[in-house]
């Protein structure tokens, strides 16, 4: 499961309140049928990763990853073998006498991680460990964690508040602003069925277009938006007639044609500014409303500024957002 | 249990805490208590009657005004002297490069890891030689010994901790060497000089060791009255505790001013 | 030569010459003192062979280097790392207690002594309390003796090497705390597998100041303790052999004696730095 949110919104503290190192306000903590809220971290049984991945200095990284065998009086065999299966699960092999300072970022989160897994904690939490990382190297991190989490089955709660990692590596999102949870759901479902405009907003989607809903059928949808009628796919929501909503699309999603298309669907602008990006194309589009749109296509630009297009809202790409 | 178990590992901690403030309380509430109290013995608590006569003694049987007059002298000349000799060699080794620095370093320091007689009375014989005993000079000269390395290692500090940048843009902007050093060194060296001469002040203004070797009756310091009035017949505990506040309170002032530019951990060695 | 070229060279000018003409002159002068012994009319180590054959200077000797120098210490360090152990960390009223602490950093030497000295004799405030309080019925000896001695040195010595340490401490990252504490470390396991080993250079960087400290004591123990026997330490013994029997090539002898002993520590101290600064911050 993923605690995914801006900065400030309080998923590292709900780590940390799960691993003991902070007291939660209200509410209670439970591990299966456990209440937890009066057990100090040390008895918890958690394995935690740390953003800094605070490796002891001063041990080398055998020593690291023994720290809580040897905490738990386990035999000196049993603790040898053990660290030496933990790192070759986090792929370190011959690590053991070297010391944190002389290691790169990447590995010494994987120290970190393997000191937390050489204990079978009961969860496994993860507070941004990617975050140091350069972007080459989280990428490569980001399939390891995921084909190690596959591997050990362990619980684990994962913060980050990059939704890429989240969409890659979770089960479960829990979104997160402001100390409230915004959804949970799914990375599917959260990714293409946001449930509110901050959560759309977060997971990418581009344009949002306010307007009211004209019919609500069993399978289709008709929103009046932007002076043209939309049909859209219904989602799970229930929508009542005369409701106001927004009607949320990704820049990627919405096609681009010739400006004299009239019909269900289709928005008309003018092309106000474009940006060659290598591969694709991205257009900033003023809408008839003086509404701005932002569309991606692919390939070098094929419209010019000026230009009258018309912009395509598929209706099973675009999501239907209560206000 | 748990929490209790672990409330009561730490009151050993406490206990200590709470102990070391009380050694650090009671002398100092003993002392301005004593200073002004008349006739305070057990069982009283608290003293039954208060005056300041006991100042007034200090004056009359102990000629304050020529002792404060004389430790002002002796601590001012210590702070010039001190600054003069160590200002132009932090100068050099914060920033110019000079060939076998830490060994300068190191040995220019060795005074504040020997006992400060070793090395004080071998020095009071040569002051004695050159007449410098009963002198302002001579004390200042034998005082400076601990005091001019320490304040060395502030003035490194405060010139180390001006950037090299702005000298070097003020050489692009045309000033020469002595025009930095007067518009972009000193101003900004200011503070932490101040600092440096109010601990030298109050070091000199508390030395009683170094002072009591080359002394003589001009030259009486308030430490050295401090000290003799232990011995001195006729001395009541009284006498000693107006002494000690009249000490106390300029030594506690420079240096309160002093700690508030400096990092107390490169003070890291005093009394004894 | 490359030296005397060197721009820095004149800076370093005027320090120099008065290190050399007050400091290493006057050493240099009272060493081959102690080797002209008084009434031996000539070279000689007699002034040594009386040192070490007398027992009372050997055990001024030995006050001073253990019973000051090492047990003081000791006793200081005892009592500052618990301190700078639970003052590192903000919590409500920790500013209070760090400046209450360190506040005898303001004023040392005869003062401090004396004040102290003053508080915890027969008719200090301590001794009233306590009788005013029913626990002890005479005043408690508490001056004048070793006991004197062991306060007024911790009185002094403590704020500095609590500051000291409290810097180590607090420099330590949190973060390493939390982790040795999810991997199952109780407080004492933490600080004793964490903390103590990562604030190891600092505190023994400490200790070796505070040895020096101790070992130099002078007016400490003149006052606040008993000079004539129990507590006579070297520079005592330097004082009287130069101010009362003006044996002054005894007094040198004595002086060289303990300058080679702090010297000693000295080199021990450059050492270890180097030893820090090579191998960062864990020694």
């Amino acid at each position: 499961m993923t605690f995914l949110g801006p900065s400030g919104c309080g998923k590292t503290t709900t780590l940390r309140c799960i691993a003991g190192l902070e007291l939660p306000t209200a509410g209670r903590i439970f591990f299966d049928d456990r209440l937890m809220n009066e057990v100090p971290p040390h008895k918890r049984d958690v394995g935690f990763v740390f953003q800094n991945w605070a490796l002891f200095p001063h041990l080398t990284v055998a020593k690291n990853v023994a720290f809580g065998l040897e905490l738990r009086k386990v035999k000196k065999a049993e603790i040898k073998r053990r660290v030496r299966e933990a790192l070759r699960l986090v792929r370190l092999e011959g690590f053991e006498k070297r010391f944190p300072a002389q290691l790169s970022g990447g590995q010494q989160q994987r120290v970190a991680l393997a000191r937390a897994i050489v204990l079978n904690p009961q969860v496994l939490l993860l507070d941004e460990p990617l975050s140091n990382l350069d972007a080459k190297l989280r990428k490569e991190m980001r399939a390891e964690l995921r084909l190690l989490h596959e591997d050990l089955r362990i619980t684990t709660v994962y913060v980050t508040h990059d939704q890429q990692e989240a969409l890659t590596l979770s089960d479960e999102i829990v979104l997160m602003r402001a100390g409230k949870i915004q959804q949970v759901g799914t990375p599917v479902q959260v990714y293409n069925r946001p449930a509110n405009h901050f959560v759309a907003e977060f997971m990418g989607f581009d344009n949002f277009f306010p307007g009211t809903v004209k019919a609500a059928d069993s399978g289709e949808m008709l929103v009046e938006a932007e002076g043209v009628e939309l049909s859209l796919r219904r989602g799970d929501q229930e929508f009542k007639v005369g409701e106001e909503v927004e009607v949320a699309i990704r820049a990627h999603h919405i096609k681009l044609g010739a400006g004299d298309h009239p019909g269900r669907n289709f928005l008309k602008g003018r092309v106000e500014a474009l940006l060659y990006q290598g591969d694709q194309t991205l257009y900033f589009v003023e809408l008839d409303s003086g509404r701005k749109a932002s569309v991606v296509c692919e390939g070098p630009p094929v419209k010019q500024r000026g230009e009258m297009v018309s912009l395509y809202i598929s209706p099973e790409k675009a999501t239907l957002i209560k206000l | 249990m748990d929490k209790a178990k672990e409330r009561i590992a730490g009151i050993p901690f406490w206990i200590v805490v709470l102990g070391f403030v009380t050694l650090v309380i009671v002398p100092v509430l003993n002392t301005i208590i004593y200073a002004f109290s008349m006739g305070w013995y057990y069982p009283h608590l608290l003293p039954p009657r208060y005056t300041v006569c006991w100042f007034i003694r200090t004056f009359q049987v102990w000629r304050l005004h020529e002792t404060l007059m004389n430790t002002g002298i002796i601590a001012v000349l210590v702070a010039i002297g001190s600054i003069s000799l160590a200002l132009p060699a932090a100068y050099a080794l914060a920033r110019l490069k000079v060939p076998g620095e830490s060994f300068i370093v190191s040995t220019l320091i060795i005074p504040l890891f020997l006992p400060g007689l070793a090395y004080g009375i071998p020095a009071a014989r040569l002051l004695y030689r050159l007449h410098l005993n009963n002198t302002y000079l001579g004390i200042a000269l034998i005082q400076m010994l601990p005091i001019t390395p320490y304040v060395l290692l502030m003035l490194r500090g405060v010139i180390a901790g001006i950037p090299k940048a702005l000298e070097e843009q003020a050489a692009t902007l045309g000033a020469n060497k002595f025009q930095t050093l007067r518009r972009v060194i000193f101003p900004l060296a200011r503070p932490g000089v101040a600092a440096a001469a109010a601990w030298a002040m109050a070091r000199s203004i508390s030395e009683f060791a170094l002072t009591s070797l080359v002394a003589g009756p001009r030259t009486i310091t308030l430490p050295i009255v401090l000290y003799s009035s232990y011995d001195t017949a006729g001395m009541l505990p009284t006498d000693n505790v107006a002494l000690a506040v009249w000490l106390l309170v300029p030594t506690l002032a420079f240096m309160s001013f002093a700690l508030r530019y400096t990092k107390p951990t490169t003070m890291a060695l005093k009394g004894g | 030569m490359m030296f005397l070229k060197s721009v820095g060279f004149l800076y370093l000018l005027p320090i120099g010459i008065f290190f050399g003409c007050l400091f290493m002159y006057p050493m240099i002068e009272g060493f081959l003192l102690s080797l002209h012994p008084e009434g031996a009319g000539g070279l000689s180590f007699a002034n040594y062979v009386r040192f070490f054959s007398d027992p009372r200077m050997l055990r001024t000797l030995r006050f001073t280097a253990f019973d000051m120098g090492v047990v003081v210490t000791t006793i200081s360090l005892f009592i500052t790392i618990p301190l700078a152990y639970k003052l590192r960390r903000k919590f409500r009223g920790v500013v209070l207690l760090r400046t209450l602490v360190s506040a005898p950093l303001g004023y040392s030497g005869i003062i401090a002594v004396s004040i102290v000295y003053l508080a915890f004799s027969g008719w200090g405030l301590f001794n009233l309390f306590l009788m005013r309080a029913g626990i002890i019925v005479r005043p408690l000896d508490l001056v004048g003796n070793y006991t004197g001695v062991v306060l007024a040195s911790i009185y002094q010595q403590v704020p500095i090497l609590f500051l000291f340490i409290l810097a180590a401490l607090a420099s330590i990252d949190p973060t390493l705390e939390e982790a040795a504490k999810t991997l199952g470390a109780s407080e004492w396991q933490v600080f004793k597998r964490i903390i103590f080993p990562l604030a190891l250079p600092a505190v023994t960087t400490a200790g070796i100041l505070g040895y020096i400290t101790n070992y130099s004591c002078y007016v400490t123990a003149l006052i606040a303790g008993d000079p004539a026997y129990r507590t006579r330490t070297l520079m005592i013994e330097a004082y009287e052999q130069a101010y009362r029997r003006f044996d002054w090539s005894m007094a040198t002898t004595v002086t060289t004696i303990s300058a080679a002993i702090g010297l000693l520590i000295f080199f021990v101290y450059l050492r270890l730095q180097q030893r820090v600064m090579r191998r960062g911050s864990y020694g």
